[in-house]
């Protein structure tokens, strides 16, 4: 029988050390997207990639790593990134968030607030906020090179002239050091405040696109808005029916048939402890 | 007192490439000075360059050879050599030019057609519209059809919305083809009366009149074109 | 052109050239455009005006030659300015019609975000405002003030053109350079939009560089004419005097060409 032997978390140490360049460019210029020699993993585009490159090539023996999806750390890709890690690192793994030095997260930021020293790694599907409207990655190029987003402003323009206000409620672009427009992944934009002078480290990995650009500690992140129509939050008329917050980010769950619903923190981790505090 | 224009050897040549390269000499070294409140008329056969004096004279048709000095605003300006927006500011302020045909452009009514010289001396368009309407009225032209473009008018009256225009704003030095050519008795009296309060305040009319009966209520000295060199025979 | 003590033009061309290999764009085109000037320029196709059009609009890159412009920056050489200079001030101080629409325009925009656009490039963030002004833009080249969040691609070829206009006069550019800006249009649409063309150039006291096949056009609006063939300028001059009086055998071929209804 053959056994397989990975060098630790999976990459080659050469691999990583090119990662750890383009990510050392990428914080170097807050919100510039880096190109990067993305390489094969045991996964498909669409899945992770970026993010599990990222990851592998920051994590060190005393790492705490903890993952989420969608604001869980027990949905299925969670837990498979987590055993991934665990087999090719030996990794300790937590869904405590204080306690994790690294998170690798898909669409969302927990609701906890993030300490100095803790790193977010996001996967980004498509890191180009001015995809939408031009697809030729020269003329993007270009565009950000020269700070021509009038474009961006106009694809908000269009929502309040088509619905009356800014329809985008995820992967909402934002001004990134006064200089370079980012998309921060399908994060709803109302995490979008959380990465504005946070104290984490915030970097994002596009694993298709070969792509890497980050977000430095104590950095402006400035969602775009009119000065007439600004920049809004989502808000639920209920509150978690769980642990009773009224200030996380809720699920709607539809309970039967009838359309009955519930609304739950995304954040379960979050959710448990603010369970406990509240005694539920 | 100083004269307002002097012609001086004036030659023009028309080749025509495309019809084996004839060359026609249409003016040979003509010379000329004009005054103030002066009435000249030029007669001679087509093709003796009466036109083509006019033309050039308003610089457009290229002078060759030989001077036209212009006294715009204090100074004599050589229409030969003048820059071009030079040239503009003179079309502009001294010199008016009333052509045969007017240049009908669509969807401008004829009173806008009428006024333009006054809107590009920047006079205020309530009052310009007003001078407009005026000078309408003189010209027999019926208020039905003042907001219309000309395109649709008769050629006698597209004649007198060019002659309205041409007279609409006052000028040093006015120049005019035919004035009198599609139009019936009334009509041409009235232009006449227009020629004549223009050169009461001073203008210097040069104009090409066919008529005889023209020729002689004008009084001015006449310049028989036929003559090449352009000379002069009192009224 | 000018003289001493007289002002600067606001466009000064030197000898530009555009090539493409051995084949000629254009060849040492020279001339200038003062404020409140139109110039025409008139050729066949295949007489590199577009050429010239492109280069003196810092789309095309030049071969040879200088392209001096009054800008708010001072009066710079487009072909020697440092690109983000010149993609700033082309941007705000020119404007540049095509054509054909599709190409100046974002047809999947709406209309109002098309005349708002230049307006958000330049930092105006004030939503109702930049409405107000795309609707006064609208009004001003006869677009129905309700079709402004309607996409181009429901536009008539000639409301499209208007609405190039607009687009691009938004920002009050000091000069704006129109390719065949009636071609392709029915005369009736072709009448209206130079309608609004004259009105715009008297109004505004707009500087323009219309490059036209259309002699009947070049009339109407420019000052000056040149007239190109073979990437050369033939002859020059008073746009009446090119039409009326033309020099060059081949001005005169071109006057004498157009059938006159």
């Amino acid at each position: 029988m053959m056994s397989h032997t990975y060098n630790f978390a999976y990459l080659d140490e050469q691999s990583k050390k090119m990662i750890r360049r383009s990510i050392l460019k990428a914080i170097a210029v807050p919100g510039f997207q880096v190109p990067f020699g993305g390489r094969e993993m045991p996964l498909p585009y669409g899945w992770g990639t970026g993010g599990i490159q990222l990851t592998a090539a920051l994590l060190g023996q005393a790492d705490v790593l903890k993952v989420i999806d969608q604001g869980s750390d027990d949905t299925v890709n969670a837990v498979s990134i987590k055993d991934f890690f665990r087999k090719t690192a030996r990794v300790r793994t937590t869904e405590n968030t204080p306690e994790a030095t690294l998170i690798q997260t898909r669409h969302r930021i927990p609701e906890t607030p993030l300490k100095e020293g803790q790193i977010m790694v996001y996967q980004v599907p498509i890191p180009e906020p001015l995809q939408f409207i031009e697809p030729r990655r020269p003329e993007t190029l270009k565009m950000h090179a020269f700070e021509e987003y009038g474009v961006m402003y106009v694809k908000l323009y269009e929502d309040i002239s088509k619905h009356g206000r800014i329809v985008t409620a995820f992967d909402y672009p934002a001004l990134v050091h006064g200089r370079y427009i980012m998309s921060p992944s399908p994060i709803p934009k109302f995490d979008n405040p959380k990465l504005h002078q946070s104290p984490a480290l915030h970097l994002f990995g596009a694993g298709r696109e070969k792509r890497i650009y980050a977000v430095p500690p104590y950095t402006d992140v400035v969602s775009l808005d009119f000065e007439d129509y600004p920049f809004e939050q989502e808000t639920w008329e209920q509150s978690c029916a769980i642990c009773g917050s009224s200030v996380s980010f809720l699920d709607e769950i539809i309970t039967d048939d009838k359309g009955s619903r519930l609304f739950v923190c995304s954040d379960t981790e979050y959710c448990r402890n603010n369970g406990k505090k509240e005694g539920l | 007192m100083d004269p307002i224009l002097h012609m001086i050897n004036i030659s023009k040549d028309f080749v025509f490439h495309h019809q084996e390269g004839i060359r026609i000499r249409v003016l040979e070294d003509f010379s000329m000075t004009f005054f103030p409140g002066q009435a000249t008329l030029l007669t001679g056969p087509s093709g003796s360059g009466k036109s083509t004096l006019l033309r050039m004279i308003y610089a457009g048709y290229r002078i060759p050879k030989g001077n036209i000095l212009v006294r715009h605003q204090h100074e004599m300006v050589d229409m030969a050599t003048a820059l071009p927006s030079l040239v503009y500011d003179i079309r502009r302020y001294t010199i008016g030019y009333v052509s045969q045909f007017l240049r009908v452009i669509p969807r401008v009514s004829a009173l806008d057609t009428v006024i333009e010289p006054l809107i590009a001396r920047r006079m205020e368009p309530r009052k310009a519209e007003q001078r407009g309407r005026q000078i309408l009225e003189r010209l027999n032209i019926p208020e039905n059809l003042w907001h219309l473009s000309a395109t649709t008018f008769s050629g006698g009256e597209q004649q007198r919305i060019n002659l309205a225009r041409g007279f609409a704003a006052p000028y040093p030095i006015l120049l005019l083809d035919e004035p009198t050519a599609s139009l019936d008795p009334e009509n041409r009296n009235t232009v006449m009366a227009l020629v004549h309060e223009a050169l009461q305040a001073g203008t210097c009319v040069i104009g090409i009149f066919h008529n005889p009966l023209d020729q002689k209520e004008i009084a001015g000295r006449i310049i028989d074109m036929s003559l090449t060199s352009g000379r002069q025979t009192e009224a | 052109m000018t003289g001493p003590g007289q002002e600067m033009p606001l466009l000064r061309v030197m000898n530009l050239s555009k090539f493409y290999g051995k084949t000629v764009g254009c060849h040492e085109i020279s001339f200038e455009l003062g404020k409140g000037e139109v110039i025409g320029i008139v050729g066949e196709s295949g007489s590199g005006k577009s050429t010239l059009l492109e280069c003196i609009a810092g789309r095309l890159g030049a071969t040879n030659g200088s392209v001096f412009f009054n800008s708010s920056h001072g009066f710079l050489d487009l072909c020697r300015t440092d690109e983000v200079l010149l993609r700033k001030i082309i941007r705000s101080e020119t404007g540049f019609v095509t054509q054909n629409s599709v190409d100046g325009l974002r047809m999947t925009i709406s209309a109002g975000g098309n005349i708002g656009e230049r307006l958000m490039a330049n930092g105006m963030r004030h939503y109702g405002q930049i409405r107000k002004i795309a609707r006064q833009w609208l009004e001003t080249v006869e677009i129905d003030v309700k079709r402004m969040d309607d996409l181009p691609s429901t536009f008539s070829g000639g409301m499209q053109q208007r609405l190039q206009i607009a687009a691009n006069l938004v920002t009050d550019p000091r000069i704006i350079l129109m390719d065949e800006p009636t071609s392709g249009l029915d005369v009736s649409v072709q009448a209206r939009l130079m309608d609004v063309l004259r009105k715009l150039v008297a109004g505004l006291n707009l500087s323009m560089i219309l490059v036209t096949h259309d002699l009947a056009v070049a009339r109407l609006l420019s000052h000056r004419l040149y007239v190109m063939k073979d990437g050369r300028i033939v002859e020059s001059g008073l746009s009446d005097q090119i039409l009326d009086d033309p020099r060059e055998p081949y001005t005169q071929l071109l006057v004498s060409s157009i059938l006159k209804p």
